[in-house]
């Protein structure tokens, strides 16, 4: 205003040419610097400070909300029926269903599974450009510390996610294998080229073993990365990775920090979704995207031998699942209670069974099987009824392995967690072949077939020129 | 125009002799006419000032040129000098010595010799050629011949009343007079078969044949060309420009046609009778959109410019009275629009308020007028009926289709006939007792009840006073206004209140000082749900069925929310009253905005020498804005939302507390406007030059504060706290979730600092050559400092070629052409130049969370559109026919669009100044006027404009479902321009009739038949799409008539909309299954092999459709088959008026009375589709929009 305030000035006659001569050069001169520089909205900011960072960071909606979806699509836990499957809205969905080599089909692009993930790196490495670049003060603080963990942490995840759907299985025998782009700056002018598959991974475990040094024990939202979840997740991967050892030292590093499992007992089935969200188990809190929820739709029936391989004592059997009226089974245990802002969402992050259900299988396959029972029985204890449970047990690491990885499927179905291991497993000779029926007509997708890489979204291959998945 | 032709012929004196007498001839009404004139007349001529307090005269000098003199006795006098142009060509150098003399003794003395001579007229002292000098050597043959005789006779102007002042002259004599204050005069020794011309300012020049008689009585007509276009000269904001001297496109609306109309709101007035200037209704909102000369961007501003005086006006619309407002201009092209820079990408539009007059004796103006509209007429909507409803319902239950409903665990609701199929499947009632309920059901109709219990008749009452005048040195205006809409939806009204104050006054010797203030309180209450609420496609709320109101006038409930069941269970294990009753919830909402809006103007000028002045103006603003909406415990709302929440075992029972919620949304807008401006004109012989230049410097804030208060009790003002941040268990699906918050505050600066400069050059009143140029900058975030600012510039030239000498036409009375080219510039200002994010609340956390807004973007800069306009300019002999004709051809560059980027980048959706449209059309505005007789004229008027876009440019590339959505401007995703097409289009898929066997729709998928509607959609190009046209009319204009028959006036107003389509909505099946919104052509669906032959309607599906089907929400709704023309001619309004004089009825209290009817929206003439369909109100489903209902207003204006 300090340029407004002059016209209300009153004047002197006579030297009335003289002040407006003034008054007019004033006004120019005056005005012309930074009074024409203030921001025009002031909730819009560029962001260059610790909180501006934490903020992007906290967006939930872009780092939580949306994790890759096409892989339990493609998974085999549901079975829909060529009429539902008819009126699909998607035909993405509708093609990912039946493992069509042409997944996109003339649709231009991926939001839920490409670009929302790579969103999530844009976000992280516009902290990580300019991180570095704050203050002193302000450098090395706690908070400091969380957000540049966190950015690595995110960072890390978005690359595995995206790997996980877009390349073929981690394998040593084909180190050839193309992987995803790792972009590393904010700098939206830099080419996509796809880097090599060992790459890949190499990149995403140096963002999340660099997050270690940053992250917080605690964090203050589970839907903040955490030094636990870092550890899940470094497990997670080592377990794509089938490093077994490396998955099981992680996951031990995670069970040290945080170990709470949740009492099915405590829970009612008569609530639409009877796992709370935000409970005990969870580490990190993320959910799959939207597109999702028409999974946990009445029309989308539960797998009906996954559902029979529970038994009636098994808490999850009726936690998990519910009858729709017209006796089809549906799936309603999703761990994020439901309900996240408006749309009923899958458990897209970590919690704490997973991770002991990693180091089961680790210590299994390292020979440690009494190690391998007790934390299989550590979870199992609390999802039979009260003073039902009989501890497993096991006569061998195959025994061992098997009660585990049965267990395992029925413990984490709909978390997208199957599609993984369905790619490790079958890697390993586990020799699961996927079949649907529609109509009569059969679709199968055989063990390490290439369409366990779905293709890239056809916008990508024409604005960035990388190759594309062969099929 | 000629301007020679408005000026007095004054014979009466002779040269150096004043007739003081005819001041005190003149009649008081005459005199205002001739003021009227004179001050324009004065700023066309002299721009001059009145100035100067003495009536006496001090000078001298040798050899001096007359208009110096001239000069010099103005400063010292006040008096206003008044000449042709031309008449000081002859005129020779004076010597004059006076001091302390008086005026009369001054002129004579500087018109000594000279061939002119003065009258001194109401401080206008009028000076004209001596025609004596030459054309009375010569004797007239008719002198001669014919005895002289005596005339005597009387003047009367265009009502009858007797003339004072007028001119009576014997053609080519000079025997002449000027008529007394009771109109007569008296000429000696005129020829038997003299011609007599009389003449008198503003009135047309009449000759009349003598034939031997002794009295004749002659009434003069009024001048209309002059009367039409009152002021000769348009006002953009900035500058005053003669018309004459004008290279720009210009549109006036004057007070007399702004006036014609009734509408409250002073935008809605320029409706059909403004060229160029088209009012979009096509909107699924309620509001038309504005727009001149068609689109000129695509995500950036698109209003135009709205200029209230002299400053950008950035309140609300609806402070501006329309009452108050003397006239608005239109400025269409570049030369026109861009003095106003980055803002005039879209036209401005240019409000002037009414002004007091100086040397006025007090005149008070009332007027008050009120409306009666018709109620609207909800039958208009295409719903389905009550039986067809049930009867679908019966079907789709036999189907088993609502078992998924029934047992949702969001308990949904469920229609009463649902709810009763089922008890009756389960036994819980007869089956003859449940069809037997069903069957009476078919009876209700919940639109009469909607029509009957929350619409009425429309009443508004509008009330101005407004009391102007003015003395030597200080001209008032002042009105007050009082404006009531009891709107056509029972318990909402618009009150507001204004009052407008504009002073000038001359405090000191060449320093003239205006002052302006405006005050407006509007209170708007908005009690109503209005239809969107009942017929909304996705409400879930109201079913053709549904009773609203029992024969008792109790309030009944509908289903709606939650299901019955649920509720009646909740409510006896003590949660509140669930149940909703629509009845009630109007009669409890209590939402009122109330808006204070103040501006106070200042100007300044001081004029230096009269061909150079500088003024200095500021304005300030303040919006105040407060809305209040208060939900009672007693409204479903609150009721529903503490019901959610309650928890009877939980620690808190009640997370949203007992009592009301009331929303409270403080607004504020606040503006500081300067300017400095100095003027220069100058006259040198045949050149003219007119330049004005200056800065401007301009802030604005807006902001707004909303608050949310729960357990509020409103008679103590005492409201309780709540945890916002815990998510707690809801009832009934046991969601955890927030409570929810108020919407975030808004916190806005925009500043602008801007130079300008405007210059003309006219060579011998023939060849205009006009220029301009603005620099802007603004607090565009983060821009380059050369990006920021822009300069932007127009030139024009004109070519007066009626006045060459060589052009001589008998019917051709003016010819003028005009050519302009210029750059306007446009806004988009949320983008900027570096990443940006904005700041939000987390949804989930409620921790501050940041979205990136703006990926970095160094290029930013403004939007230009450039515009070519070539222009035509004619008026035919006698007024018979004027008009305009223009073609304007403009090109927006650098405009903001969206570029296809790799999503992997993290930025899928990037906006920069990639895109390009252009656009070009013509306007035409034809005036007639057909004199029959004394008594009766009729005056048509023809307007047409012509206006089209075309995206030229745009990279990025939609799929075919957002293309057609975003292509008719209604997706909440944006706009989904085409290259190629306007940017709003109608597009839709291919139509492949009906499938004879199952009645399903049938698409054109690769030139194949398909009814696979996912890969229709998915598969289905931009290229693959069928466009059918824009959104909005090509060509819209108006027809006409005005009918002067004495005292009557007739004026009847035809409008069209040519060019555009529309897409009409139908039956979806699954809209009608979740959301219970049926339409009527459920009725002609296909039943039976053979019914495609005579409908195109889809039968039902074989399948349960789901939420939004692929068949009839993404493929039929988006077929060829519903777009419609929309073309159509509308009978607008018809207006007559009578106007009562004084003289005629001697008792009346008032000068002059001018009463009114004016009926709107009377009919639709002729329109393209065979469907009923208003194209101005297309009934979409998810926006019910009625067409605007039939009104009547009766007023009257009074001048005291």
């Amino acid at each position: 205003m300090t340029c407004s305030y002059l016209f209300k000035k009153n004047y002197n006659m006579r030297n009335y040419k003289i002040l407006l001569f003034v008054f007019v050069s004033v006004g120019i001169v005056s005005c012309k610097k930074d009074w024409i520089k203030i921001k025009p909205n002031k909730s819009v900011d560029v962001p260059t400070s610790v909180a501006d960072f934490q903020a992007l960071l906290d967006n939930s909606s872009v780092m939580n909300d949306i994790r890759p979806y096409l892989g339990e699509v493609s998974a085999d836990n549901y079975y829909v029926t060529y009429n539902y499957w008819q009126t699909l809205p998607s035909l993405v969905d509708k093609n990912a269903y039946v493992w069509a080599g042409d997944v996109y089909d003339g649709y231009p692009t991926d939001g839920p599974n490409w670009n929302n993930s790579y969103r999530q790196v844009f976000y992280s490495n516009l902290v990580l450009d300019d991180i570095d670049k704050v203050g002193s003060e302000e450098k090395n603080t706690q908070e400091w510390n969380n957000v540049k963990g966190s950015a690595l942490y995110y960072r890390g995840e978005a690359f595995f996610n995206v790997s996980q759907i877009y390349t073929r299985p981690y394998s040593l025998t084909f180190p050839d294998y193309a992987g995803i782009p790792l972009r590393l700056t904010a700098d939206i002018s830099d080419k996509s080229v796809r880097a090599g598959l060992q790459d890949t991974y190499q990149q995403i475990l140096k963002d999340l073993q660099g997050s270690l040094n940053y992250l917080p024990r605690i964090p203050l939202y589970k839907l903040r990365p955490s030094k636990p979840a870092a550890y899940a997740l470094l497990s997670r991967v080592y377990l794509v990775m089938q490093n077994y050892s490396k998955a099981l030292s992680y996951a031990d590093s995670c069970l040290q920090l945080y170990d709470s499992v949740l009492d099915y007992n405590t829970l009612k089935s008569t609530v639409t979704n009877p796992i709370p969200g935000l409970n005990r188990e969870v580490i990190f809190q993320a959910t799959i995207s939207d597109e999702l929820q028409k999974v946990m739709d009445v029309n989308c029936i539960v797998d009906s031998n996954l559902y029979k391989s529970y038994s009636s004592n098994d808490l999850r059997k009726i936690l998990f699942y519910r009858a729709n009226t017209s006796g089809l089974i549906n799936f309603v245990g999703t761990y994020t209670g439901g309900t996240v802002g408006s749309s009923s969402k899958a458990f897209g992050g970590i919690a704490t069974d997973e991770v002991y259900f990693t180091r089961a299988e680790c210590y299994a396959r390292t020979g440690n099987i009494s190690a391998a029972m007790n934390d299989l029985n550590k979870v199992m204890a609390m999802r039979w009824k009260t003073g039902t449970f009989v501890p497993f047990t096991a006569v061998n690491t195959s025994d061992a392995l098997d009660i585990i990885l049965r267990e395992r499927r029925k413990e984490t179905p709909f978390r997208g967690l199957r599609w993984l291991d369905l790619r490790r497993l079958n890697s390993e000779g586990a020799n699961i072949t996927l079949t649907r029926n529609l109509n009569g007509q059969l679709y199968t997708l055989p063990p390490n077939d290439p369409r366990y890489a779905l293709p890239i979204p056809p916008d990508i291959i024409t604005l960035s020129g990388m190759t594309q998945n062969e099929r | 125009m000629q301007f020679r032709n408005y000026l007095p012929d004054f014979i009466a004196c002779t040269a150096g002799k004043p007739i003081n007498h005819l001041k005190s001839l003149v009649s008081k009404q005459t005199l205002r006419i001739m003021k009227l004139t004179a001050i324009l007349l004065t700023i066309v001529f002299l721009n001059v000032h009145a100035t100067g307090v003495s009536q006496t005269v001090t000078y001298s000098g040798d050899n001096i040129l007359l208009e110096k003199v001239f000069t010099a006795i103005k400063q010292q006098t006040g008096y206003l000098f008044l000449y042709p142009a031309d008449v000081l060509k002859d005129a020779t150098k004076v010597t004059i010595h006076v001091k302390n003399a008086p005026l009369e003794e001054a002129l004579t003395q500087a018109l000594k010799g000279q061939p002119l001579r003065y009258m001194i007229q109401n401080k206008t002292i009028v000076i004209s050629k001596n025609r004596e000098a030459g054309e009375n050597k010569k004797p007239d043959d008719k002198d001669i011949t014919a005895p002289p005789v005596d005339i005597k006779g009387k003047v009367l102007n265009h009502k009858g009343e007797p003339l004072a002042g007028a001119n009576v002259k014997v053609k080519g004599t000079t025997i002449g007079g000027v008529t007394n204050a009771d109109g007569f005069f008296d000429l000696r020794g005129v020829g038997e078969h003299a011609v007599l011309e009389i003449s008198y300012l503003g009135f047309e020049t009449q000759t009349v044949n003598v034939d031997g008689r002794t009295t004749v009585s002659v009434q003069l007509a009024l001048e209309v060309s002059e009367m039409a276009s009152v002021s000769v000269s348009v006002y953009t904001g900035y500058q005053q420009i003669p018309k004459e001297r004008a290279t720009g496109s210009f549109v006036q609306v004057d007070n007399k046609l702004l006036n014609r109309g009734t509408s409250m709101d002073v935008l809605g007035r320029l409706e059909g009778v403004a060229s160029g200037v088209a009012f979009y209704r096509n909107s699924k909102s309620d509001q038309p959109t504005i727009a001149i000369r068609g689109r000129s961007t695509i995500f950036g501003y698109a209003q135009p410019l709205i200029v209230l005086d002299n400053f950008p006006y950035d309140g609300d619309i609806t402070n501006i009275n329309p009452n108050t407002v003397e006239s608005i201009t239109v400025l269409r092209d570049a030369a026109a629009a861009s003095i106003y820079g980055v803002r005039a990408a879209n036209g401005v539009i240019v409000i002037t308020s009414k002004k007091g007059s100086a040397n006025h004796a007090p005149e008070a103006h009332f007027n008050t007028n009120v409306t009666i509209g018709a109620k609207p007429d909800m039958h208009y909507l295409p719903l389905m009926s009550s039986p067809d409803f049930i009867d679908a319902e019966k079907d789709f239950f036999a189907r088993g289709w609502y078992t998924s409903q029934e047992t949702s665990s969001a308990k949904s609701p469920l229609t009463p006939v649902v709810e009763l199929l089922i008890k009756k499947r389960d036994g819980l009632i007869p089956a003859a007792e449940a069809d037997q309920q069903i069957e009476a059901l078919k009876n209700n109709n919940v639109v009469d009840q909607f029509e009957k219990y929350f619409l009425r008749n429309q009443v508004v009452v509008q009330n101005a006073l407004s009391i102007s005048g003015g003395g030597d040195k200080s001209k008032y205006f002042l009105s007050f206004s009082y404006d009531k809409d009891k709107t056509s939806y029972e318990r909402n009204r618009f009150d507001r209140f204004s009052i407008n104050a504009n002073n000038s006054f001359t405090p000191f010797k060449n320093v003239d000082i205006n002052t302006g203030l405006m005050y407006t309180n509007t209170r708007f209450v908005n009690n109503n749900p209005g239809i969107n609420d009942l017929m909304n496609a996705f409400g879930r709320k109201f079913y053709p069925y549904a009773q609203l109101v029992d024969e008792n006038g109790y309030a009944l409930p509908v289903s709606y929310g939650i299901r019955d069941t649920y509720k009646t269970l909740k409510e006896s294990q003590g949660f509140l009253d669930w149940q909703y009753r629509p009845y009630d919830e109007l009669n409890v909402a209590n939402n009122v905005t109330q808006q204070n809006y103040s501006r106070v103007n200042l100007e300044i000028r001081k004029t230096f020498t009269p061909s150079f002045n500088i003024e200095v103006k500021y304005q300030y603003e303040k919006q105040l804005k407060k809305q209040n909406i208060l939900q009672s415990q007693a409204s479903y709302y609150t009721r529903n939302l503490i019901n959610q929440y309650y928890n009877p075992t939980g620690t808190v029972k009640y997370p949203v507390p007992l009592g009301d919620i009331l929303d409270q949304t403080n607004s504020e807008l606040e503006g500081h406007t300067g300017r400095a401006q100095a003027n220069f004109n100058q006259v040198w012989q045949r050149h003219r030059v007119s330049v004005i230049g200056g800065f401007e410097i301009k802030e604005l804030h807006n902001a707004s504060t909303p608050a949310r208060l729960y357990g509020y009790n409103d008679e103590t003002a005492v409201y309780q706290p709540v945890d916002l941040v815990t998510r707690f268990s809801t009832n009934p699906s046991a969601t955890l979730l927030a409570i929810p918050s108020a919407k975030p505050i808004t916190d806005l600066t925009d500043r602008f600092l801007s130079y300008y400069a405007n210059g003309s050059y006219t060579y011998n009143d023939r060849y205009v050559f006009s220029a301009s140029g603005r620099l802007d900058n603004t607090n565009f975030f983060g821009i380059k400092t050369n990006h920021r600012v822009v300069p932007l510039w127009s030139t024009g030239v004109k070519w007066n070629i009626s006045r060459e000498g060589f052009f001589s036409s008998d019917w051709l009375d003016q010819l003028a052409i005009r050519a302009t080219y210029g750059s306007n510039g446009n806004i988009a200002k949320d983008l900027t130049t570096y990443t940006t994010v904005r700041y939000i609340t987390d949804a989930t956390t409620r921790a501050i969370a940041a979205s990136v807004q703006n990926p970095p973007n160094p290029d930013l800069r403004w939007e230009t559109v450039n515009m070519m306009n070539l222009g035509v300019l004619f008026t035919l002999k006698k007024n018979v026919l004027s008009g305009t004709i223009e073609y304007f051809s403009k090109k927006g560059n650098n405009l903001i669009g969206d570029v296809a980027m790799d999503p992997t980048t993290g930025i899928s959706g990037f906006r920069g100044n990639v895109s390009n449209i252009k656009g070009n059309g013509v306007d035409v505005q034809l005036n007639g006027k057909v004199v029959v007789g004394r008594q009766f004229s009729w005056n048509p008027a023809f307007l047409f404009s012509y206006a089209t876009d075309k995206v030229t440019n745009y990279t990025k590339t939609f799929v075919a479902p957002s293309l057609i959505l975003g292509g008719s401007g209604d997706a909440s995703t944006g706009l989904t321009p085409l290259p190629g097409h306007p940017v709003l289009s109608i597009y839709s898929f291919a139509w492949g009739g009906l499938d004879p066997t199952t009645g399903d729709p049938v698409g054109i998928l690769d030139g194949q038949k398909t009814t696979d509607y996912s890969s229709l959609v998915t598969k289905t190009t931009a290229n693959d799409l069928v466009y059918s046209g824009p959104v909005n009319p090509t060509m819209v204009g108006a027809f006409r008539n005005d009918f002067y028959w004495n005292s009557f006036s007739l004026s009847v107003n035809i409008t069209y909309k040519l060019g555009h389509y529309f897409r009409m909505p139908s039956i979806d099946y699954s809209e009608l299954l979740y959301y219970w919104a049926g339409n009527k052509d459920y009725a002609s669906r296909w039943q039976k092999p053979g019914d495609e032959e005579h409908t195109n309607v889809p039968s039902i599906p074989s399948a349960l459709p789901v939420s939004t089907s692929s068949r009839d929400y993404r493929f039929y709704s988006n077929s060829l088959v519903l777009v419609q023309k929309a073309d159509h001619i509308r009978l607008q309004d018809i207006v007559i008026s009578y106007d009562l004089e004084r003289q005629n009825l001697p008792r009346m209290p008032f000068q002059r009375a001018h009463i009114y009817c004016n009926m709107n929206n009377i009919a639709i003439l002729w329109r393209a589709n065979k469907f009923g369909i208003d194209p101005d109100a297309v009934p979409y489903s998810e926006s019910r929009v009625l067409p605007q209902p039939r009104s009547i207003t009766l007023g009257a204006r009074f001048d005291f």
